[in-house]
């Protein structure tokens, strides 16, 4: 697995293309400094910012590479980046948003306690780029963090 | 020669024969067409008797129509308050629902009133249906289904925002069966809904799409026969199913021309069948038009040819809302239920994004209401109201960046719940969840939000806490929201009151412009606020847009029923751009119209064959 921000679809192709060609292994693209600089890549610590900058997320992804059409599980830990008490409950969705469509599985999510969650039964049934969407709510507001990462 | 797709249109037509074996109608089916009723304006509920004599109601004129099958026409009733259904009873007399008034409202045959119930508990009386001394009403406003005797007694209810099992959004109509089951349009769900006689879910089925058994916002139902009829809005047809929900037959196809008619469908909403079943009607808004089906008596390979030949042509539509920010355009696709983001700088606007899909989870879209689009930081604010959200999507890039399309260019950012906001912070101040339908900006970041639901303007905080509920009282349905530049002046463009603004640090409210009687607007929806204060505001009913100064005064007024440039066909959105012009939706043309501030015609911009006209104003008759 990869994570990346959201790239147009041609610059994904052409970057497992690229990647592909050069190495074999996709996972050693997030250690290629040309594309870090075209894509944006990498963020191997497994950490975001949510998109609107309230929360800060680190999360692991079990197994570490996404396989296609094989279950796995993220844990994820959140703050809010201004050090407030965190005090928000948290979403977890996926979609392949070039085909306009999400997961066909429901996926679990376990509070674990100091603002830590175990989300499971989640399930990639195509490979190509998906979006992992985290959303936490506040009150009446829901902000999303996210990864991207290319399923093959 | 026969195509693939004709064979296939043709092996699910033969489908149904086969499928009808347990119907007691042998009958064939309905769907041939018979005849347009047109000149309809703003068509709403319709029934049928067994000659092909029309009862309509005209929704924006606040008429019903006897229309007969010689094309006689009548005035039954007058002074209606935006009515929506119509049924006739076993006793010849009439039922009516109002939106904005009395709820049900029972007429003789001949039209006198002979009584009204129901104001007091439903907000927007919609569907209607008749079960022997009970009279069966949707509620779109409460998203409810409510069941009254006939002398107007409330019995019970059921229903309630909501999109699992026994929720309903924005139900349209009810049929009640046999048994005193009710067969619900679940029009904001895209599904049929069954309850039993106590209000009790039995089943659904359907959802959103275009394929077979699927809906896109389903608007009438009809109980025939054994049969359930369901006018199937955004696709354009009737779906015919069991009461079990198996699918049995459908017919109409979308009208692609300008009020095309013919059998050809452009949005239909209320469905009627005749008492002996052999005709059924479907009213078009859109189009002012009422189509006539009677059963088909020609042969699969007529239908087939017919079916395949609509389906190869081209289709594009505009919604209802605009926005216009510097080098950039936004519209409302309702076929998506998404907003088309456009690159605005050229001859023509360069599509680069479409912002959301549909769907109910965070991030998605149900319904698209106003947009409003920051262009420093590139952020898109999205109404919706069937969800009862805001949504915020994010624009990645910058203006100096050479963009073609992309399909990440926007990023969901975060949403406000205002069903959750009503709970924390509302309950004690209006009547239900607000609707969200409009949307604008202070420069402190305060955000103005138009309710629909309960005729209000909300003012939320930068960090979207409630501040201020402005209108209550006052308006009844805002449909726009507009700020003046030093944010001093709110203008609120009510599609029930009229223009209206609140202005100064009491807000104090005062209709610059009415509808009906005591106004010049009928059907007003959205407004442009020029630098010198001009308000430029699109009426839908009368194919116009009115120029008002910042005190109402009107100032001038252009455009016309019909095709060419400068004309319309029920205007909604309108926006200046940086260019300083007006773009209008000419939504059911489908395009839009860009002029000067004087209403003089500079451009046009949609599907080929809707501009045709407008691109070539000298063409021949015959060839348009």
């Amino acid at each position: 697995m990869r994570t990346t921000t959201p790239l147009p679809r041609i610059a994904v192709r052409a970057a497992a293309l690229t990647l592909l060609a050069a190495a074999g292994l996709a996972a050693f693209a997030v250690q290629d400094p040309v594309d870090e600089e075209l894509y944006g890549l990498p963020q191997p610590s497994g950490e975001v910012v949510s998109n609107d900058g309230t929360y800060r997320l680190r999360f692991e992804v079990e197994p570490e590479r996404i396989p296609w059409g094989e279950r796995f599980a993220i844990t994820v830990r959140a703050e809010r980046t201004d050090g407030a008490p965190l005090a928000a409950t948290l979403a977890l969705d996926a979609r392949m948003p070039e085909h306009v469509h999400g997961m066909n599985r429901e996926p679990r999510v376990e509070a674990t306690g100091d603002g830590s969650w175990r989300v499971e039964n989640l399930l990639f049934h195509m490979p190509g780029y998906w979006e992992v969407y985290f959303d936490l709510t506040r009150g009446a507001v829901t902000e999303r963090a996210q990864f991207s990462v290319e399923v093959d | 020669m026969q195509t693939r797709l004709a064979r296939a249109l043709g092996a699910l037509l033969l489908v149904a024969p086969t499928s009808l074996a347990q119907d007691q109608d042998e009958r064939p089916p309905l769907g041939r067409h018979l005849r347009d009723v047109a000149g309809v304006a703003e068509a709403g509920g319709v029934a049928l008797d067994d000659d092909g004599g029309l009862w309509v109601l005209e929704r924006h004129a606040g008429r019903l129509l006897r229309i007969e099958a010689d094309g006689a026409r009548s005035v039954l009733a007058e002074g209606l308050a935006d009515p929506r259904a119509v049924e006739v009873g076993a006793d010849g007399s009439l039922w009516v629902t109002e939106a904005l008034g009395r709820g049900v409202v029972h007429l003789d045959a001949e039209g006198a009133l002979l009584g009204s119930f129901g104001a007091e508990l439903l907000h927007r009386a919609h569907g209607l249906g008749l079960a022997g001394e009970r009279v069966v009403v949707t509620d779109r406003g409460r998203h409810r289904v409510e069941v009254f005797d006939v002398e107007g007694e409330h019995l019970f209810g059921f229903g309630g925002h909501g999109t699992g099992e026994a929720g309903l959004i924005r139900p349209e109509d009810v049929a009640v069966g046999d048994e005193g089951r009710f067969f619900v349009a679940d029009a904001g769900n895209s599904r049929v809904q069954v309850f039993d006689a106590d209000g009790a879910p039995l089943a659904r089925w359907g959802d959103w799409g275009p394929f077979p058994g699927l809906f896109h916002e389903p608007s009438g139902v009809v109980l025939y026969g054994g049969r359930l009829f369901v006018s199937d809005r955004g696709n354009h047809r009737v779906q015919v199913f069991s009461p079990q929900g198996e699918l049995l037959d459908r017919f109409g196809l979308h009208a692609i021309r300008p009020r095309e008619g013919g059998g050809f469908l452009h949005y239909p909403v209320a469905l009627a069948l005749s008492p002996n079943g052999e005709l059924a009607a479907l009213s078009e808004p859109m189009v002012d038009r009422v189509q006539l089906f009677c059963r088909t008596g020609g042969t699969a390979e007529d239908e087939v040819r017919r079916q395949a030949q609509a389906l190869a042509r081209p289709s594009a539509h505009y919604g209802w809302e605009l926005e216009l920010s510097g080098p950039y355009l936004a519209a409302s696709e309702p076929e998506s239920h998404s907003v088309l983001f456009f690159e605005n700088t050229g001859d023509e606007p360069r599509r680069i994004a479409r912002v959301g899909a549909l769907g109910t989870k965070t991030g998605l879209l149900t319904g698209v209401g106003g947009v409003h689009f920051e262009r420093e930081a590139r952020d898109l604010w999205v109404c919706d109201p069937l969800l009862r959200r805001l949504s915020l999507f994010r624009l990645r890039g910058s203006e100096e960046d050479e963009v073609g399309y992309d399909p990440l260019m926007a990023r969901f950012v975060k949403s406000l719940d205002l069903a959750r906001l009503f709970e924390l912070e509302l309950r004690e101040r209006l009547q239900d969840v607000p609707e969200p339908v409009a949307l604008d900006r202070d420069g402190a970041g305060r955000f103005f939000v138009g309710d629909r639901r309960n005729g209000c303007v909300l003012v939320l905080s930068p960090a979207l806490e409630v501040e201020e509920v402005l209108g209550l009282g006052r308006l009844v349905e805002p449909t726009a929201v507009e700020l003046s530049g030093d944010g001093q002046d709110l203008f609120v463009v009510d599609r029930a009151v009229g223009l209206v603004v609140f202005r100064g640090e009491e807000r104090a409210a005062r209709v610059l412009a009415a509808t009906g009687t005591d106004g010049p607007l009928v059907a007003p929806h959205d407004l442009a606020r020029a630098a010198d204060g001009s308000l430029y505001v699109t009426d839908g009913a009368q194919h116009r847009v009115f120029v008002f100064g910042p005190e109402g005064e009107q100032r001038g007024s252009w455009g016309a029923e019909g095709l060419g440039r400068g004309e319309f066909y029920k205007p909604r959105g309108i926006d200046l751009d940086a260019r300083g012009r007006l773009t209008v939706v000419d939504h059911a043309n489908h395009r839009l119209q860009t002029f000067d501030l004087e209403g003089n015609y500079v451009g046009i911009f949609g599907p080929r064959l809707y501009t045709k006209k407008a691109r070539y104003p000298d063409l021949p008759a015959e060839q348009e």
